[in-house]
């Protein structure tokens, strides 16, 4: 469950206040998939970044799975988020030192799991990635590097999948093959998946859409 | 133009942090050399200044001899018409007992000299004050200048009478001030007297050590025309005993105290240059990897290549003004203390200046330095193409190709040339470049085979360590992927490391090698001048005092005619363009050398090459070389030399190489015959007595002063305090070095630290969104550059002892390692660099992850 409640967020520009969120609230009560669309600058990407944690809101609550997530100090978010959060970037964000076994067995070493390695190498067969498995970062294409970073983002199988613009650095095919394979598992493993995006057909394939404008507006 | 300087101002707005390290780096590497640098030109300025009062003439001729006529002669023929005014003066110094009416003694140095000395400059004296050339009434009487500390040792005030060998003077006056005073003048303090009244001393017995010269005012004549006089009569000259100086040369003289500690300086001053070079590298490279998206973009954009690249190297340029500018001022606050090294060595104080020529040259220093380092990273920039603005990995990459290695070239050749004008040696300078390029790829293959081999070996310790913390995995993971970046770390690391180390380890054996006889037993008197016929009545007194355990050498003096039947020319005269090893080759090569004869070597003797033996019939006499000597002639086992004693050839051959340690203070020459050659021949002989309590010692030497007058004993302890005390001084300039290069080192070592730190904010940011704990994090990065500052302490360490090894024996024959030294510098450099490490990742921690979210993080 995903409740949101009059959430605002504002920044400072020189003596200027400008709000990115003013009074937005939501709820998920299901496992679902929500695309939240709108216009540069309407604040999508800060409400991402306030539902994982990443920063707080000035004023309203956040509550994942019972949890509000806005009174939590930064080391506790850290535990929730390993646990209860995967994102996906726009830019990847993966790792460029690790392949990409090792960039999806990450979440599950923060998580302390001894048998992190097999683990994520039977999930990236499982995704059809069998042979990429120890390709880094740089040897693999757009569409393979944000298929590795889905498998990162869901391998500990995460109850809220955030996914930041996840087809705006991609060409269409890839970035159908992508969101097919994101829409699977989501189902699959009974996970929310609330995705920011500019692109209309993708939203459409989502079962909530919302239009925001510094507050939403359910369509 | 303007807008490449708008665009460079801004860059340096925008990138405090690397400017300030930048700065910092450049600034404190620079100053020492730079104060080193104003030190050398003021005292070049001043001995330039002094040295005609110094020598007191234009032109001198000296030997342990008299000057013959004929060498006048050829003074008077050089000179050509100014020889007609010419005038000229006998200065004849030796060192003598003097004695007060009680029989108190002690040792003096005799300055015999005659009307007309000084030509030049003045001496003071404390009731006639200034006295020159014309003013100089000594040779009126027999009467005596003396120095102070006489009057204070012997308890004689002025008026006195004082005993010179079998001559009587009056204490006419006290020297206050005497330009051509030397550092061992408080060993042996001087005395003036008329030359005319030296023979009533009978101090010159036939055999006597002395030195004796001419000097000569030639008026009218420019120094150009001096020097060629000097050049003249060097080449006339048959007898390499006979130097030939000019007032120049007595000033070098001077400066030659200072020469081989102002070397020394020299290198520790350079490797400081080497550590901000390290330091400005990793700045460099860093903030260059920083700036290819943006150059990159202007380049898509259409700008010129090279006008893209314009305003960072105008950023540069200014950051080095801004850093030679500091440099600067550091290097001429820290001028009064290089200051303290000349007390004490030079009879008048330095005149502290900076003239044009040095401000030129450390503005030069400080612009050069950051551009032959910035060079080859620079260059990489011709490589950029926009299209890696369509690549994931934004980097350059290496490519060793022919241009890359031509702008290697101006800095390595900048760092060699750099060594060999400080350290006034090639063979110290190749030394120095090559041991540290040397160790560096050395250390820099280490660290490539241990890197590659963590990778190699990373599945069998990633499934070993399955522990539930993964910082230490994920560190030893990250320090085998982030290979070239570790390497990089690691090399400035260790070779900073390595340079840090080097300096005490040196300067540890240096001052060892000072103080070693304190360790060793020290005599008590060294007795020289001993004629044969005084050797039964010496030993008779000595037994009389209960000594028997005396070592007596004797010495015969000769020159070297030939080596294996080929003429042993004397060489140059020594000149100022020449670098050390030519200046001590010549030096050998220029004078007439001692010889000794015995069977038995002495306690401070080591046979190192050959045996030390009789030889057979039909054969040549065995001679010993100490190996420093043989070296620098060129001499081997088997070659034959013959000598010229005094007329007589003496003939033999090389069957032995030796090591000498001449700070035992025992009898010790360059070459030993096997006896029998020499027995003959004319000789005096040297003693020493073993140490003895101080009324003791007083008492034998004025037995001595008042039965041999002609012995000289030297009380080795106020020697060797008068030493340790130019050494305390000496040590004083090494620490204030050492302690500018150890500085520059951790400012070095902060910089890396903290640049490796920040670079890694991205991946902070990843490992915080996804969850990790901050422990976790901080961990990984403290494992990780704890085992990177780790492994390069211990091979920087381990490389500075083989460096200190290497350098020691070359500069001093002599290693002595303190473990304390390195444990020291070690766990100082460990912590400030893992400290450093540790605020600069605080500092990184702090990236709100939600950076991740931002197109351009």
């Amino acid at each position: 469950m995903i409740l949101v409640k009059n959430i605002c967020k504002k920044f400072k520009q020189g003596d200027a206040i400008i709000w990115a969120l003013k009074d937005v609230s939501f709820e998920i009560l299901e496992p679902t998939t929500f695309a939240i669309i709108g216009r540069s600058g309407s604040g999508k990407t800060t409400l991402l970044s306030l539902l994982a944690g990443l920063e707080s809101p000035d004023s309203g609550d956040i509550l994942i799975e019972d949890q509000n997530i806005t009174t939590l100090t930064e080391k506790e978010m850290g535990r929730f988020r390993s646990k209860n959060i995967g994102i996906v970037f726009q830019q990847f964000h993966l790792m460029p030192h690790l392949s990409a076994w090792e960039n999806v067995a990450l979440p599950l070493e923060i998580l302390g799991d001894k048998d992190a390695e097999e683990k994520a190498k039977q999930y990236l067969e499982k995704l059809g990635l069998q042979n990429r498995i120890s390709h880094f970062p740089d040897q693999l294409s757009g569409g393979e590097c944000q298929r590795v970073a889905i498998a990162r983002a869901s391998i500990q199988r995460p109850k809220v999948l955030l996914a930041d613009e996840p087809t705006g650095n991609l060409d269409a095919k890839s970035s159908k093959m992508t969101m097919d394979l994101l829409f699977s598992l989501v189902e699959e493993n009974k996970m929310s998946l609330i995705l920011v995006t500019h692109d209309l057909e993708l939203a459409n394939r989502c079962a909530l859409q919302k239009t925001l404008s510094k507050s939403l507006s359910q369509k | 133009m303007k807008k490449i300087l708008l665009l460079s101002l801004r860059e340096i707005k925008n990138d405090k942090r690397f400017c300030f390290l930048f700065i910092l780096n450049l600034s404190l590497g620079l100053s020492g050399l730079i104060a080193l640098e104003f030190f050398k030109n003021s005292l070049d300025i001043t001995l330039k200044n002094q040295s005609k009062s110094v020598f007191g003439a234009d032109l001198g001729l000296s030997a342990r001899r008299e000057i013959s006529k004929e060498e006048r002669d050829m003074v008077l023929s050089a000179a050509g018409i100014a020889g007609k005014d010419m005038e000229e003066a006998r200065v004849t110094t030796t060192f003598s007992m003097a004695s007060n009416p009680s029989g108190d003694s002690i040792l003096t140095l005799i300055k015999a000299v005659e009307k007309g000395y000084p030509f030049y400059g003045h001496i003071e004296l404390r009731h006639k004050k200034t006295i020159t050339a014309t003013e100089n009434e000594l040779w009126e009487g027999s009467i005596a200048w003396v120095y102070p500390e006489i009057l204070l040792r012997l308890k004689l005030k002025v008026g006195d009478k004082i005993t010179v060998g079998r001559a009587q003077f009056r204490i006419a006056d006290v020297i206050e001030y005497d330009p051509s005073s030397r550092v061992m003048s408080s060993v042996a303090p001087r005395i003036y007297i008329a030359h005319k009244n030296l023979s009533a001393t009978k101090l010159l017995e036939s055999k006597s050590l002395a030195w004796y010269s001419r000097l000569y005012k030639i008026p009218g004549q420019s120094f150009e025309e001096i020097k060629r006089i000097k050049k003249d009569v060097f080449s006339r000259l048959d007898d390499p005993q006979v130097r030939v100086k000019t007032h120049e040369d007595a000033g070098d003289s001077l400066a030659r105290l200072l020469a081989y500690l102002n070397d020394f300086l020299g290198l520790v001053s350079i490797a400081a240059i080497f550590l901000s070079g390290i330091g400005i590298a990793f700045l460099f490279k860093s903030f260059l990897q920083r700036k290819i998206h943006s150059i990159a973009i202007l380049v898509a954009l259409g700008m010129d290549r090279k006008k893209a690249i314009a305003p960072y190297f105008l950023q540069t340029l200014f950051l080095a003004a801004i850093a030679s500018s500091i440099a600067i001022v550091l290097g001429w606050l820290l001028l009064p203390l290089f200051g303290r090294i000349s007390l004490g060595l030079l009879p008048f104080p330095i005149d502290f200046s900076i003239d044009p020529l040095s401000f030129l040259f450390a503005t030069l220093l400080g612009f050069l330095c950051p551009m032959a380092i910035c060079l080859p990273l620079g260059i990489r920039l011709r490589n950029l193409k926009a299209s890696i603005l369509l690549n994931a990995k934004q980097t350059l990459g290496y490519r060793w190709d022919l241009p890359t290695v031509l702008a290697l070239l101006p800095g390595l050749l900048g760092l060699f040339a750099l060594a060999v004008w400080q350290s006034h040696s090639p063979l110290t300078g190749t030394l120095f470049t090559s041991l540290f390029l040397g160790l560096g790829i050395v250390m820099g293959g280490i660290a490539w085979v241990l890197l590659s081999s963590l990778e190699y070996l990373s599945p069998l310790w990633f499934r070993r360590f399955k522990r539930r913390e993964p910082s230490l995995r994920w560190a030893l993971r990250d320090l085998a992927r982030y290979r070239f970046s570790s390497i990089s770390c690691f090399l400035s690391l260790s070779l900073g490391i390595l340079l840090l180390g080097l300096i005490p380890q040196v300067q540890f054996a240096l001052g060892k090698q000072l103080t070693r006889s304190e360790d060793s037993k020290l005599p008590g008197l060294f007795l020289f001048d001993i004629q044969s016929e005084q050797l039964p009545p010496l030993k008779k007194l000595l037994a009389q005092n209960g000594l028997k355990d005396i070592t007596i050498s004797p010495m015969v003096r000769a020159r070297l005619v030939s080596v294996n039947g080929n003429p042993f020319d004397k060489g140059e005269a020594i000149s100022e363009d020449m670098n050390r090893e030519e200046e001590r080759e010549m030096r050998f090569r220029n004078r007439g050398i001692n010889l000794s004869y015995r069977e038995r070597l002495g306690p401070s003797e080591k046979i190192i090459k050959g045996t030390h033996v009789a030889h057979g019939p039909g054969e040549l006499p065995s001679i010993s070389l100490e190996k420093r000597f043989a070296d620098r002639l060129d001499l081997e086992l088997g070659d034959v030399l013959t000598f010229d004693v005094q007329g007589i050839e003496a003939k033999g051959v090389v069957r032995s190489l030796r090591n000498v340690k001449w700070l035992s203070f025992q009898i010790n020459f360059f070459i030993i015959f096997w006896p029998g050659v020499l027995d003959d021949a004319p000789q005096t002989f040297l003693g020493t007595i073993p140490d003895l309590p101080q009324e003791q010692k007083a008492l034998l030497q004025n037995q001595i002063a008042s039965q041999l007058p002609n012995i000289s004993a030297v009380d080795i302890s106020k020697t060797v305090a008068k030493i340790s005390s130019i050494t305390d001084q000496m040590s004083l300039a090494l620490k204030l070095m050492a302690a500018m290069c150890v500085l520059t080192g951790m400012a070095v070592l902060y910089s890396i630290a903290s640049h490796n730190s920040s670079s890694r904010r991205r991946d902070i940011g990843l490992l915080k969104a996804l969850g990790t704990r901050f422990e976790t994090i901080k961990k990984l990065f403290l494992y990780q550059f704890g085992l990177i500052i780790t492994a390069a302490a211990l091979l920087g360490f381990l490389s500075s002892l083989v460096a200190s090894i290497v350098l020691s024996h070359f500069l001093f024959h002599t290693w002595s390692f303190s473990p304390i030294v390195p444990a020291l510098l070690f766990g100082t450099t460990v912590t400030v660099a893992v400290m450093a490490s540790s605020l600069a990742i605080q500092n990184a921690l702090k990236v709100p992850p939600k950076k991740l979210l931002d197109q351009n993080f």
